[in-house]
């Protein structure tokens, strides 16, 4: 059933690709976990825990690991205004503060290259990431926020 | 000594990434944080105006694997005899799961919230000076221990957040750990809760409670039990931190206990975008220890008012300008510090993610 929606999910993200960019880009990023992680829907609230940190585990024990983009991106300008609610500078700070006061060992994990993200979220498992839907591909797993698809309206917060 | 600020230096120097992040090489990682701060004093204070180099403080956090951690911080401290290098804090992790992890070794003792979150690393804090409950070398609050932790978080929506601890108490020097060993064979224990709304982002209110059985610098033992409860708001346009601790000791043989009692009110807003990196602040504080306390023969009583503002003209470096009144006792003084606070390497905030497969490693 999820190979057959993430199916369907890349093929409207090719649609929306050919057809080009339309309608609010918030809305054509989508949450790609790997396989094993055991859960199909996040409140949004939770997916702002995830990535700043205060989750750090799974519901099945496993380790949450958080791949982001580089400065400068759009999947990691959208993090920084929807679920993070900082600017660049904040955001580093925020990071430094947390892992000082031994909250954590690591904060997200930076992907340099956005090819590399199908590779790492199918071998490292716990990973979860923001993408964009026309660089889903068949086999991802994506969830639903909320209970919102991707590319619906407030997938992901108020832009 | 030389060698051992030396070592901190070069740990200190720069960015370390051991191994890149791949489906088999996940762990080890290691990063490190340096901060630092040099500032201007001119004070009518009986002690010497003029230059001042704060602490060098190297921090090292790093995964040993995907449940275990270690956190190491180190610090130099300028003194009239040379450098004073300290460890700090020594904590070896393991995250059992978000409601429970477990840790040994060297912490900041959960008993304050400025003293965990602003311990060492004058960047991190707003202002230059730290409120005069938890000032550095005081015998006030117990700053460090040594011993055991457990903590965790539960309860996403409310954010709610737990510490328990077992330890030496404090030294024969109060100001101190018992880093080589519990004074009278009495641990103490430490218990915290915190609550960090998800509906209230930057908000944090909490309390912890403490009990121990410390040696007087006398050699006299006494019981010891503290309480401190706090608040904060903690955003980027605004920052409001509240604290007060009550501090109880009784001597063996007497039968009233002593009851001290500190507490700050720090307040700063940023100014609004374009100067947005500017933010005024200010603070009020005081603590008081009535004398022949156990903790403080003296007695304490200090009350102290500070302005000053901070000027982020980097993203890792502030200037910070402040001035300070005082009340010692009877005595008032003022202070005004020019200080310069700064975190590196640039890049510590985030490993990077690395898709080469594990056999391009050999």
């Amino acid at each position: 059933m999820m190979n057959r929606f993430t199916g369907i999910v890349a093929l409207c993200a090719a649609v929306l690709g050919a057809a080009g960019p339309a309608g609010d880009q918030l809305d054509q990023l989508a949450i790609v976990v790997h396989a094993d992680v055991p859960i199909d829907d996040l409140p949004l609230e939770r997916l702002r825990r995830l990535y700043l940190g205060d989750q750090q585990y799974w519901p099945d024990g496993s380790r949450v690991i958080v791949l982001i983009h580089a400065p400068g991106t759009v999947e990691r300008q959208r993090a920084l205004s929807t679920l993070f609610r900082m600017t660049e500078s904040q955001y580093k700070q925020f990071w430094v503060a947390r892992i000082f006061r031994g909250e954590t060992t690591s904060g997200p994990r930076l992907v340099r290259d956005r090819a590399a993200l199908p590779v790492l979220l199918a071998s490292v498992p716990g990973t979860i990431a923001l993408v964009q839907l026309r660089h889903v591909q068949p086999g991802m797993k994506v969830l639903t926020v909320d209970g919102r698809q991707p590319g619906a309206p407030g997938y992901l917060g108020k832009q | 000594m030389r060698a051992t600020l030396v070592g901190c230096c070069v740990m200190v120097g720069g960015l370390v990434q051991a191994g890149g992040l791949n489906a088999q090489h996940l762990h080890p990682s290691a990063r490190l944080l340096g901060f630092a701060d040099f500032s201007y004093l001119v004070t009518d204070q009986p002690r010497t105006s003029g230059f001042v180099q704060g602490q060098l403080v190297g921090h090292l956090a790093s995964e040993l694997g995907d449940r275990l951690g270690l956190f190491a911080e180190v610090s130099a401290t300028g003194t009239s005899a040379g450098y004073r290098v300290e460890v700090e804090r020594l904590i070896l992790r393991y995250d059992y799961r978000d409601a429970l992890k477990v840790s040994a070794g060297r912490f900041h003792t959960p008993i304050s919230y400025w003293n965990t979150a602003y311990h060492h690393g004058n960047w991190l804090q707003t202002s230059v000076s730290r409120p005069e409950m938890i000032q550095g070398g005081g015998t006030f609050l117990p700053i460090h221990y040594v011993g055991l932790l457990l903590e965790g978080t539960t309860l996403p929506s409310a954010g709610l957040g737990y510490v328990a601890g077992i330890g030496n108490g404090r030294a024969a020097n109060l100001a101190r750990a018992g880093d080589a060993g519990e004074e009278n064979n009495k641990l103490a224990y430490n218990v915290g809760l915190h609550a960090r709304p998800a509906a209230l982002p930057g908000v944090q209110i909490g309390g912890a409670l403490l009990i121990d059985r410390p040696v007087a610098e006398d050699a006299s033992h006494f019981a010891e039990r503290i309480a401190t409860g706090h608040i904060a708001l903690e955003r980027h346009a605004v920052e409001l931190i509240a604290e007060h601790a009550w501090v109880h000791n009784r001597s063996d043989g007497a039968t009233e206990w002593q009851q001290g009692r500190g507490w700050y009110v720090q307040l700063g807003v940023r100014l609004p975008d374009p100067a947005d990196r500017v933010k005024p602040y200010t603070r009020v504080g005081a603590v008081h220890m009535p004398a022949e306390s156990p903790i403080a023969p003296d007695g304490i009583d200090r009350r102290s008012w500070i302005g000053g503002i901070r000027y982020d003209f980097a993203e890792q470096a502030a200037l910070k300008l402040e001035y300070q009144r005082e009340r010692l006792g009877a005595n008032r003084f003022n202070s005004l510090f020019v200080g310069l606070s700064y975190t590196f390497p640039r890049t510590a905030s985030e490993p990077i993610a690395d898709a080469t497969p594990a056999s391009d490693h050999h």
